[in-house]
């Protein structure tokens, strides 16, 4: 009979107890809760948004104000027209003459054959011409450059060419006059006459 | 007196035509031919012909401007001019993308894409540009219509120019809108000319 006395008296103690403790972990959880939302907050201030909310760069307890120094310009952005980038673009075009002999005649078609051509590199341009006699994909013929007011009138066979009349295509490869940078080429149909 | 002075002008006069014309043969003609009747004589004339000069003002690089807020591209026109006495014809023998701007464009053909849906990536990759003779500009009747589009290896004849004559031809362009920047980019345009 005592022992179940001292029995339910201890249930009684330990139920107390138990109920004692309930704040204590209440408030150990919420001070836990607490920590966690002020981690979290302090992480998200190290590694900040890329798109920052407007009132990220001023302390959160301030309202942001308006650093009112400096002035834009007045209106929207003006674009140019199109009579001003045509202007530029016909500033940066490169236009040449060429003035060159429709045929090419060598007295032999012996590789080293010196022949007869005429191409004229007038004064008036602005590059320096580099030429070459392309029959059927190979080069037979290259000339040396040729500068702005300057002139060849013969060229000399690269390789063996069988006697005969060809019609062949003449290239003019154009170099800046002054970076001799390549700049771009030209094509013309001319006759090709070896004895 | 006067009668004798009148037969010896006559007489020196006389002996001065027989004397021309015996002399006359022999300039005129290495061969001398002798018959009865009618006489043929065969005289050859050796002529010597230079070979013509072509001469072309041409442009030898292409600039245009892509300007995405208006949707506009633009470009100047491309003036061929001949200066040989006889009529030339151009071709357009290539258009090209080439290297050397801030960026190379590829080719393609203008129905290829979406143009107006291309994103960052593929606008600064594609580019479909073409070139056209332009009408009433000097070109001789029959000359080209139609675009010669880089993508294509083919030439295009663009068509003939009669002497001391200008044509013109324009360029036009299917291209993206998405440049997150300034660029540049260049393309090699390669004429060919020859006598027509």
């Amino acid at each position: 009979m005592t022992t179940k006395k001292i029995n339910q008296s201890r249930r009684g103690k330990e139920d107390e107890k138990r109920k004692c403790k309930w704040p204590y972990i209440l408030a150990i959880l919420l001070l836990l809760l607490l920590l966690l939302l002020l981690l979290l907050r302090s992480c998200g201030n190290q590694h900040p948004c890329p798109y920052p909310s407007p009132s990220s760069s001023v302390p959160s307890s301030s309202v942001p104000s308006l650093d009112d120094t400096g002035s834009a310009k007045p209106g929207s952005v003006s674009t140019p027209s199109r009579q001003e980038i045509l202007s530029r673009l016909q500033k940066q075009e490169v236009t040449v003459t060429d003035k060159v002999s429709a045929q090419a005649t060598f007295p032999n078609g012996s590789k080293g054959s010196t022949g007869t051509w005429e191409v004229d590199n007038s004064a008036s341009n602005s590059v320096i011409m580099q030429c070459e006699i392309i029959l059927v994909g190979k080069t037979v013929a290259k000339s040396a450059p040729i500068y702005p007011g300057q002139h060849i009138d013969g060229l000399t066979l690269s390789r063996q060419v069988s006697p005969g009349n060809y019609n062949v295509t003449a290239t003019i490869r154009y170099y800046g006059k002054d970076t001799k940078v390549y700049l771009g080429m030209a094509g013309y149909k001319i006759h090709l006459s070896v004895s | 007196m006067k009668n004798r002075f009148r037969r010896v002008l006559a007489g020196i006069v006389t002996f001065a035509v027989l004397g021309v014309s015996a002399a006359v043969p022999a300039f005129a003609a290495d061969k001398t031919d002798a018959g009865t009747g009618s006489v043929t004589g065969n005289v050859t004339i050796n002529g010597s012909i230079l070979p013509l000069t072509i001469s072309v003002t041409h442009p030898i690089n292409v600039a245009y401007a892509i300007s995405p807020d208006a949707e506009t591209f633009t470009a100047p026109d491309i003036t061929v001019t001949n200066n040989t006495k006889v009529a030339v014809i151009a071709t357009v023998e290539s258009l090209k993308a080439a290297s050397g701007g801030s960026l190379t464009f590829t080719d393609v053909d203008p129905s290829a894409k979406a143009w107006r849906s291309l994103n960052l990536v593929d606008s600064k990759k594609y580019i479909a540009l073409g070139i056209s003779a332009k009408g009433n500009s000097g070109w001789n009747n029959g000359y080209s219509t139609s675009t010669h589009w880089a993508v294509s290896d083919s030439p295009l004849q663009a068509g003939t120019l009669n002497p001391n004559t200008s044509g013109v031809l324009s360029l036009t362009a299917d291209y993206g809108l998405a440049f997150d920047g300034a660029y540049t980019a260049n393309h090699q345009l390669v004429f060919q000319f020859q006598l027509a």
